[in-house]
C-alpha cells in the first residue's frame, strides 16, 4: 500500500511516517499543497491522508480536485478542526474517512487499511487469520465455515486485532478504540479484561484454540501464526 | 403603553386643566365686558329719561317697566350714579333674573328726582353655558385631532427609531455583517443609530476574535499534543521494560486528558457563543437509544447494572449535538462516578422528564458547586471536573430545567423542558 502523507507539521507527518514504514507501507510526506499536487501528479498513491490547514492552501481543495480526477484513491482528512460540522463536510466533499487531531496513530492505521480493503474491488473484503474469516462487508466472522455471533463491539475488537496483528495492543489502546471520547483516563481499563475474555470463550468455543496472547503487564496480541 | 400614547394622554390631561382655567378666565373677562357695556347703556337711557322729565315734570311716581322715576320733596344729593345688581322678574323671560341697576338723584328744572333705570343684555347663566359648551367642542376637537394627528405624525417620526429597532433585532453577530441603518436627520436617532453601529462594530470584532482564538487555540494545542501522542507510541513500538512501559502509558494518559480538556473548554466556549442556537423538535428517545446501543456493553462490562424504562415519546426542542453531548456526558457521569461493586444505573423516560438515577458515593458539600467548571465530588479523583459544567451549560441554553437531588448514596438528575 502507498501513502501520500499530507501534512505541514514535519513532527507529526515523520511519527505516520516511521510507523507505517513498520507496518510495511511505503509512504511519503508532502509539507504543502505545491508538493502534495506535484507528487499525485508523478507518482500513483493508494491513500492520501490529507491536512485541512496547509499553509500554502486549504485541503478540503485537495479533497475536491482528488474525487474530480482520481476518483481511485482513498482519501482521509486530519484535522485539529475536530467539530462534527467539519466531520460531516469532510464526508460530503467525498473523504472515506476523517480523523481528529490528536489520535492514535494505531487508529489512523486500522483506518487506513479499512478504505484499501474497500477500494480494492477485485478482491473480496476479508480478512484470513488462520481458520477465522473476517468478513468485512456483511460485518460477519466465520471460524472454520461456522458463523460467529460476536456483538459489535466484539467484532470491531476482532478486526482491531487482525489490523494490527504483529503489534501488542493495550488496554487503553483497545478501550479507546471501541469507545473512543467516552473512555475515561482515569480508568483502570480492567473491563477491557472481561471483554477479551468473553471474544477468547466464544472463538475458542469453535475452534478450540486460543488466538489471543496475554503479553504480561503490557496487554494482548494475536498470536503468531 | 406606547411612548407617543403616553404623551398624548399627558398632553391631553394638562391641555384640560389649561382649558378648565381659560374657561373661568373667559367667563369673568365676557362677563365684565358685558357689565360695562350695559353701564353704558344704561347711562344712554339715563339722558333720555332726563329730557322725559324735562319735557313732563312729573309730580307723581312713575314706575314702568325697566324705569323708576320718584319726584322727591326735599332737596337729596345728586349727581351720584351707584351702580349695583337686582333680581328683578323679567317679563318676556317670566322668571326673576339678575339684573344691572342704576340709581341716580338728579335736579331736573328745580325739582329734585330719584331715577331707579335697570335692564340686562346678556344674561350670566347664558355666558357661562356658552363659554363652557365652546370650550367643551374645542376640546373635543383637540382631543379628536390630537389622537389621529399623534398617530400619523408619529408613525412619521418615529420611523427612523422603528427600523434601528428592526435593524438591532436582525443583526445576527455570527454573520460578521455591519449593522445597517437607515439615515435620519433627527439629531436624538442619528446619535443611537451612530452609537448602535460602533458597539454592532465592536461587539462583532470582539465575538470573531474570541471565535478564532478558540478555534485557533483547540488547533495549535492539539498538533503538539498530537506529535508528543505519536512520539510516544513509537517509543511503546520498541524493546521496553515494563516500568518505561508504564512511564510512557502514564504520559500517554495526560496528553489525552489534556486534549480532552482542550476540546471540552472549546466546546464550552462555542456553546457560549451560540454556535448551537438553531433549535429543532429533536427525540430523546431515539438519540438514547442510539447511544446506549453503542455504550451498553461498555456499562456491563464495567458490572454495572442498566434499567431502562423509556415508556414515553420525549421530544426537545435543542440542537441534535447539543441533545448528544448532554446525553453523554450524562450517562459518562453516571459511569464514572459509579460505586465499585454492586453499581447501578436506571433511565426512565417519563412525564416528558429524563430522570438518570445512578449508585454513588454520598457527596458531602453542596450539590449547587458541582455544576461549576473543575469542581469535583471528590478533589482527588482524576476527571476533569468539566461534565456537569457542559450538562449545565447545555440545559441553561437550550432552556432545559436540571434538578440534582443526593441521597446518601443514591444521586439522581432529572431533566425537562
Amino acid at each position: 500500500m502507498k501513502v501520500l502523507i499530507v501534512e505541514d507539521q514535519e513532527e507529526l507527518a515523520n511519527n505516520i511516517f516511521e510507523f507505517l514504514k513498520k507496518e510495511g507501507f511505503q509512504s511519503s510526506i508532502a509539507p504543502d499543497f505545491f508538493t502534495a499536487t506535484d507528487k499525485l501528479a508523478a507518482y500513483e498513491y493508494d491513500i492520501v491522508i490529507i491536512d485541512l490547514m496547509l499553509p500554502d492552501g486549504n485541503g478540503m481543495d485537495l479533497l475536491y480536485s482528488l474525487r474530480a480526477n482520481r476518483k481511485n484513491i482513498g482519501t482521509l482528512i486530519l484535522s485539529a478542526k475536530n467539530s462534527i460540522d467539519d466531520k460531516v463536510r469532510g464526508l460530503d466533499a467525498g473523504a472515506d474517512d476523517y480523523l481528529g487531531k490528536p489520535f492514535h496513530l494505531l487508529e489512523l492505521t486500522s483506518r487506513l487499511k479499512a478504505i484499501y480493503r474497500t477500494r480494492k474491488q477485485e478482491s473480496s473484503n476479508t480478512i484470513e487469520l488462520n481458520n477465522i474469516i473476517i468478513d468485512t462487508d456483511k460485518k460477519e466472522v466465520s471460524v472454520n465455515s461456522e458463523l460467529l455471533d460476536l456483538t459489535k463491539k466484539e467484532y470491531e475488537m476482532l478486526l482491531f486485532f487482525a489490523n494490527n496483528a504483529k503489534r501488542v495492543l493495550t488496554k487503553q489502546n483497545i478501550a479507546e478504540h471501541l469507545w473512543g471520547d467516552f473512555i475515561d483516563q482515569s480508568d483502570n481499563f480492567d473491563f477491557v479484561y472481561q471483554h477479551i475474555k468473553n471474544l477468547r470463550k466464544k472463538i475458542q468455543k469453535i475452534s478450540g484454540s486460543d488466538i489471543i496472547e496475554t503479553v504480561y503487564g503490557v496487554g494482548y496480541k494475536l498470536k503468531a501464526q | 403603553m406606547r411612548l407617543i400614547t403616553k404623551i398624548v394622554f399627558l398632553y391631553l390631561i394638562l391641555s384640560l386643566i389649561v382649558f378648565i382655567i381659560g374657561g373661568i378666565v373667559t367667563i369673568k373677562i365676557i362677563s365684565n365686558e358685558v357689565k360695562k357695556e350695559e353701564r353704558w347703556f344704561l347711562e344712554e337711557r339715563l339722558s333720555s329719561t332726563e329730557r322725559y322729565i324735562k319735557r313732563r315734570q312729573p309730580e307723581k311716581d312713575i314706575i314702568r317697566d325697566k324705569v323708576i322715576i320718584k319726584p322727591q320733596k326735599d332737596s337729596i344729593e345728586i349727581n351720584n350714579i351707584i351702580f349695583s345688581d337686582t333680581i328683578v322678574y323679567h317679563s318676556t323671560l317670566e322668571r326673576p333674573e339678575k339684573h344691572n341697576k342704576l340709581e341716580v338723584g338728579k335736579k331736573i328744572e328745580g325739582n329734585f328726582y330719584k331715577i331707579i333705570l335697570y335692564d340686562i343684555i346678556i344674561e350670566q347663566d347664558d355666558i357661562v353655558d356658552g363659554v363652557i359648551e365652546s370650550m367643551v367642542k374645542i376640546y373635543i376637537l383637540l382631543f379628536v385631532v390630537v389622537i389621529i394627528g399623534s398617530w400619523f405624525i408619529s408613525k412619521e417620526l418615529l420611523s427612523p427609531f422603528e427600523a434601528t429597532l428592526s435593524a438591532i433585532k436582525n443583526f445576527d453577530i455570527k454573520q460578521n455583517e455591519a449593522i445597517h441603518l437607515s439615515d435620519t436627520r433627527t439629531k436624538e436617532f442619528k446619535r443611537l443609530n451612530q452609537f448602535i453601529s460602533q458597539m454592532a462594530k465592536k461587539i462583532t470584532a470582539d465575538y470573531q476574535s474570541l471565535k478564532e482564538f478558540t478555534e485557533n487555540a483547540s488547533h495549535e494545542i492539539q498538533t503538539p499534543i498530537s506529535i508528543a501522542k505519536g512520539k510516544l507510541e513509537l517509543l511503546q513500538e520498541g524493546v521496553l521494560t515494563e516500568e518505561q512501559k508504564k512511564l510512557v502509558s502514564d504520559a500517554t494518559k495526560s496528553l489525552t486528558n489534556l486534549s480532552k480538556i482542550g476540546n471540552t473548554l472549546t466546546l464550552l466556549a462555542k456553546i457560549d457563543n451560540q454556535e448551537f442556537e438553531q433549535t429543532e423538535n429533536t427525540n430523546v428517545n431515539e438519540v438514547l437509544e442510539n447511544f446506549l446501543e453503542e455504550y451498553e456493553e461498555l456499562i456491563l462490562l464495567k458490572g454495572i447494572q442498566l434499567t431502562k424504562k423509556l415508556n414515553e415519546e420525549v421530544n426537545w426542542n435543542i440542537h441534535p449535538v447539543l441533545l448528544e453531548i448532554l446525553i453523554t456526558n450524562l450517562i459518562n457521569n453516571a459511569i464514572k462516578h459509579n460505586l465499585k461493586e454492586d453499581g447501578f444505573i436506571k433511565i426512565y423516560l417519563e412525564d416528558k422528564k429524563l430522570i438518570i438515577e445512578n449508585s454513588g458515593k454520598a457527596i458531602n458539600h453542596a450539590t449547587e458547586l458541582l455544576f461549576a467548571r473543575f469542581k469535583k465530588g471528590n478533589q482527588s479523583s482524576s476527571s476533569l471536573g468539566l461534565g456537569l459544567a457542559i450538562i449545565h451549560k447545555i440545559c441553561k441554553v437550550s432552556g432545559l430545567d436540571i434538578k440534582y437531588i443526593n441521597r446518601e448514596q443514591l444521586h439522581q438528575i432529572t431533566i425537562s423542558e
